[in-house]
């Protein structure tokens, strides 16, 4: 089955796919409806970073140093925890100021340097090019293992194909094929290449799964799970010995590679062009800052499985540990899963050398080639003309502009790039996988002091960036690139034992004597040393140009200026609107300078920096609809001017701002950018600036423009803030002034109802006491019984001033407490037997479920007595009529002691369950007047005699008997006491009054017994 | 897109990188690298896949909460 023509079509197919995949992305793009709007994609297109090293290479490295491989994928993880604040940070940079490249934000941010922007370049083709050379070496290699199949070879045996016969160099053409039909569509090389993220996204899901394929497999296929798997590795002790960092990683090598990672999943050419340049959305960032380390996670999981598996399947040095993932299902004969691995690593493969071409291709055209061009062109334009003349770059002029230019030279980096790769595999590709990709990783650290340190630290400046990378630059060459070409035969390998000119201090794998690190840590020690040292150092000492104060400022500030804000104040100058528009023609070609004005228009006024959505529709509208463009405010079409505008003179009739105007500021600053993302920032500044009368700002006007821009933000912030408080503090005032006049309300009610519950005993006092007096001679019985009369209804009286005073005794806090550790079943008990009266009284009955000796709880038992009889009191007015019952229950529940009051009455219906817990109101007990009338009687007829015991009266029903005060008194002593009193009930049912009282030993931190003047509350 | 934006809870991120760094750096990194088995796997790559799932785990959570 695996013959070469069936791996070959396979293969072919896969690839034909990609193209398929790649084509209906962009038509769909094209079309408007993008597939790559999401943030799935946008984390499975981040997913680039695993590559055939991740997929061939980690086994491999697992095999030797165990769990030595993780960091790689650990330190993606930790950067993209902080994703939200960095990422997001140099996307919205980017998106300002149409950043295309690593280089391109280089030299953007120190001033537009364009030697910056061509050094960075050249150190990520450099480095990068080990990595795509690993990429095609792991094609072949594979390729040429499977083609032996049944027989298992070692990569010392595979020899080398002649170049003609070898699939690499045939996978790498087509590679750049596809590269250049899907990531060289458009000269603005800020739009998106939908069908290669389309196309990268894809083959994230076929390599992970047929990792795990191969993983699920080896596993629990050929061996049984993970514990057998490492039960059998833990008794041989070379195997058991991978299990721990150890003897093999040293945890510096494992920080060394951490932090490598944390900065390479940034700074890999690849990387910046899928994070940021390809994202849609900066939102996108918020699930891919957790999506993408998972995809990490997930992929890992059966590495170390795999690795222990191979070597415990074939052993030491028979098979390469770089192909167990091949080898294995060969071994077990699973001829199909080997082809699905084949095309696993094919697909890590083909995504980074596709994606990284194209980044490496447009930094090399914009920040290498173009800049190199133009700067020619302007020299001369500049020696020969004066100011405002508009002759300068002549070549390829013409329908595409010089863009087509631009295109050419991104089209062939990417040859030249893939041809690189694989020249350098045929030449020096004999170390393995991992070595050849951290290589790779060093070299692109060394952006990270000018580019991370750029977004933080305003004085970073442009000669600070050069030093440090040229300096970073060259002690990685020296510490890493130099050893490898000895080893591969370049040099003498005297260089790496001896050291040049046999100085043994100068070796460059322990440079000064700086041994017994690895080779990457040592490499990176020294490296970083020189580059951040260089990079602080010089830009400290060095004076920066208003521009790099400009820029400085808008990149540290990204996330907190409004999005238009960027550049369009920090210049100064005036510039002729033709020469402005000769200069689009000529870079962007007819078209484009169209499509470019036609945007301008479309959103007159300061320009705004698009995002995503308005970028697109500002597309949209300008491809869709050039009619409709010309609505907005125009000038006045002048017709004498119409004859020179041979070209397009019907457009410009209506559209575009008359020639010989002057310009406004955001059509120079909106033409910089769209030549930005074109040529480059750093070009588009040398163009924009060839043809604009600029006055040169000085250093001290540009920060004082920057000055007065940051103290209005922050007077603005300091306003919002202010306007916040006073808000906030007008809603408190309302709120108090509102409780103050509702408690001024209920004073009065109070008041008024006190009076009112005063006069109803006091006038039967007087009428009583009238008719004694005015009849002297009245009958003893007679007279006994008016007097007892008087007598209750004084004793009402005196009951009720009482309560009164009580409660205003408990509110002010001036009521004596005697908290002491009581058994409530007792007083249960006792308040039962005093109350018992008012039930027999009305033939109702009263049963007790009380424990025999109850829970011990922290009261005060008057007071406690003093509520239960309310409670018993409020039972014994309120049950049936004919059947009256109550029930008193004693428990302990949630930590807390709690007792319920139970009566079958009418019940007390929901919106009254607060009510009656005000003061003197006295709720209506259920829903129908039937049933308030019932109780109004019985209560009356209870009347004066029933609560003798001067505990206190009823609280609710009862008008004529109760005091309306009952109810609130309880709650308010419960309360006092830590407890709590609530009513639940449903109409019909009758209503359970229960309270709750802590237990004792559990007393709520004495909270409630702060009342001043409580003597005793402990005693 | 502007400052008026409620933003995340940067320092709940950029606690939760500090962790991370913790988490997967010397001197815990010492505490599980011993020769021992848990569940019948080695107790170091055991302990690096939960804590990194853990460390995910968390970030998902916290950017849920940003959105």
């Amino acid at each position: 089955m695996l013959t070469t023509w069936v791996i070959a079509a396979v293969s072919a197919a896969y690839l034909g796919l990609l193209f398929a995949i790649a084509r209906y992305a962009d038509r769909r793009a094209d079309a408007g409806r993008s597939v790559v709007s999401s943030s799935w994609v946008y984390a499975l297109s981040l997913a680039v970073y695993a590559t055939s090293w991740t997929y061939y290479g980690s086994v491999g490295r697992a095999a030797s140093t165990g769990v030595g491989f993780l960091p790689i994928y650990l330190g993606p993880t930790l950067t993209f925890a902080l994703g939200w604040l960095v990422l997001r940070k140099i996307i919205r940079v980017s998106r300002q100021r149409r950043i295309t490249s690593l280089a391109d934000f280089a030299s953007a941010r120190y001033g537009n340097s364009a030697l910056l922007g061509a050094l960075v370049t050249i150190v990520a083709v450099v480095g990068v090019v080990p990595y795509i050379s690993l990429q095609l070496k792991a094609v072949s290699n594979t390729f040429t293992i499977l083609l032996r199949y049944p027989e298992l070879a070692s990569s010392a045996q595979l020899g080398r194909p002649p170049v003609v016969q070898d699939t690499a160099l045939y996978v790498a053409l087509l590679l750049a094929v596809f590269a250049i039909l899907f990531g060289t569509r458009h000269l603005d090389a800020s739009e998106r290449h939908e069908g290669m993220v389309a196309a990268v996204a894809f083959e994230s899901i076929v390599k992970l799964v047929a990792f795990l394929g191969v993983g699920v497999f080896v596993t629990f296929g050929a061996f049984g799970g993970f514990g057998d798997l490492f039960e059998k590795g833990a008794a041989d002790p070379e195997i058991a010995a991978l299990f721990t960092l150890a003897p093999q990683t040293g945890y510096g090598a494992w920080m060394w590679l951490t932090v490598l990672s944390m900065l390479a999943v940034l700074l890999l050419p690849r990387q910046w062009q899928v994070a940021v340049v390809e994202n849609v959305d900066e939102r996108h960032v918020a699930r891919a800052s957790w999506l993408f380390p998972l995809y990490l996670l997930v992929i890992n999981v059966f590495v170390l499985p795999v690795a222990v598996a191979g070597l415990l399947r074939f052993g030491p040095n028979t098979v390469d540990p770089d192909t167990f993932v091949l080898a294995l299902p060969m071994a077990q004969g699973q001829q199909a899963l080997a082809l699905v691995v084949f095309i696993g690593g094919l697909s890590a493969s083909t995504a980074m050398i596709i994606v990284e071409t194209v980044a490496l291709a447009t930094m090399v055209s914009n920040s290498l080639v173009l800049p190199v061009l133009l700067r020619g062109g302007t020299r001369h334009r500049r020696a020969g003309q004066p100011r405002g003349g508009t002759r300068y770059l002549r070549v390829g002029a013409g329908p595409r502009g010089v863009g087509g230019l631009a295109l050419a030279v991104r089209r062939v980096t990417i040859v030249a790039v893939v041809l690189l790769g694989y020249g350098y595999f045929r030449l020096a590709g004999g170390a393995s996988l991992v070595s050849l990709g951290l290589v790779s990783f060093a070299a692109v650290a060394q952006f990270a002091p000018a580019i991370l340190g750029g977004l933080y630290w305003r004085e970073g400046s442009r000669a600070g960036a050069l030093a440090g990378l040229a300096g970073g630059f060259s002690v990685w060459a020296y510490t890493l690139l130099v050893p490898s070409l000895a080893r591969a035969g370049w040099l003498p390998t005297s260089l790496i034992e001896d050291g040049p000119l046999g100085i043994t201090l100068l070796r460059p794998e322990s440079l000064f004597g700086l041994s017994g690190l690895d080779p990457i840590s040592h490499a990176m020690v020294w490296s970083m040393l020189v580059n951040v040292g260089a990079y602080v150092t010089v830009s400290l000492r060095t004076r920066r140009t208003p521009a790099e104060y400009a820029q400085a400022a808008t990149f540290i500030d990204a996330l907190r200026q409004p999005a238009h804000a960027a550049g369009t104040r920090l210049w100064r100058g005036s510039a002729r609107v033709a020469d402005l528009r000769e200069l689009l023609d000529r870079y962007l070609g007819t078209d484009g300078a169209r499509e470019a004005m036609g945007r301008y228009l479309g959103g007159r006024g300061p320009v705004p920096v698009p995002n995503d959505d308005q970028l697109a529709a500002d597309e949209q509208t300008a491809a869709d609809d050039p009619v409709r463009l010309p609505k907005r405010e125009q000038t006045s079409v002048d017709l004498d001017r119409l004859p020179k505008d041979d070209q397009h003179a019907a457009d410009d009739l209506v559209r575009v701002p008359k020639d010989d105007q002057l310009a406004a500021d955001d059509l120079v600053h909106h033409v910089e950018r769209v030549l930005a993302g074109a040529v480059g920032t750093a070009s588009a500044r040398v163009l924009v600036a060839s043809v604009v009368h600029e006055e040169p700002l000085g250093v001290d006007e540009v920060i004082q423009i920057l000055d007065e821009a940051s103290q209005v933000r922050a007077y603005s912030r300091e306003l919002e803030r202010k306007s916040a408080e006073l808000e906030a503090a007008t809603a408190e005032l309302r709120a108090a002034n509102d409780r103050l006049r509702e408690l001024d309300r209920m004073k009065d009610d109070f008041v008024s109802t006190v009076t009112h519950e005063l006069r109803t005993p006091l006038t039967s006092i007087r009428a009583f006491s009238e008719i004694l007096l005015d009849n002297p001679d009245l009958e003893a019985p007679e007279r006994g019984r008016y007097l007892e009369i008087v007598v209750a209804e004084t004793a009402r009286l005196t009951r009720l001033i009482n309560q009164v005073l009580d409660l205003a005794k408990i509110e002010s806090g001036t009521a004596e407490w005697h908290i002491g550790e009581v058994d409530l079943a007792e007083i249960v008990r006792d308040a039962a037997a005093e109350g018992t009266q008012l039930f027999t009284g009305k033939g109702a009955e009263l049963r007790l479920r009380v424990p025999a000796t109850g829970p011990a709880v922290a009261a005060d038992p008057d007071r406690v007595m003093q509520v239960l009889l309310n409670l018993l009191a409020n039972a014994a007015t309120f049950s049936d009529a004919r059947h009256g019952r109550a029930v008193v229950q004693v428990r302990v529940t949630g930590g807390v002691a709690r007792v319920d009051v139970h009566d079958n009455g009418p019940g007390v219906a929901a919106d009254q369950q607060q009510v009656i817990f005000e003061r003197f109101r006295q709720g209506s007990r259920a829903t129908g007047d039937r049933a308030t009338g019932g109780t109004s009687d019985s209560g009356r007829s209870g009347g004066g005699t029933a609560h003798s015991g001067g505990a206190g009266g009823r609280a609710v029903g009862g008008r004529a008997a109760g005091t309306g005060l009952g109810l609130p008194i309880s709650r308010e002593i419960i309360e006092r006491m830590g407890g709590r009193l609530w009513v639940t009930s449903a109409p019909g049912e009758g209503a359970t009054f229960s309270f709750t009282l802590p237990l004792a030993g559990h007393s709520p931190a004495g909270t409630h017994y702060q009342a001043p003047g409580e003597s005793g509350a402990e005693g | 897109m502007n400052d008026k934006q409620p933003e995340p809870r940067h320092a709940h991120l950029v606690a939760l990188g500090a962790l991370g760094g913790v988490l997967f750096g010397y001197p815990l990194l010492a505490v599980f690298d011993v020769p021992a088995m848990v569940l019948g796997v080695p107790v170091l790559w055991a302990y690096l896949f939960v804590a990194w799932a853990a460390l995910v785990a968390a970030v998902a959570v916290a950017m849920r909460r940003l959105n």
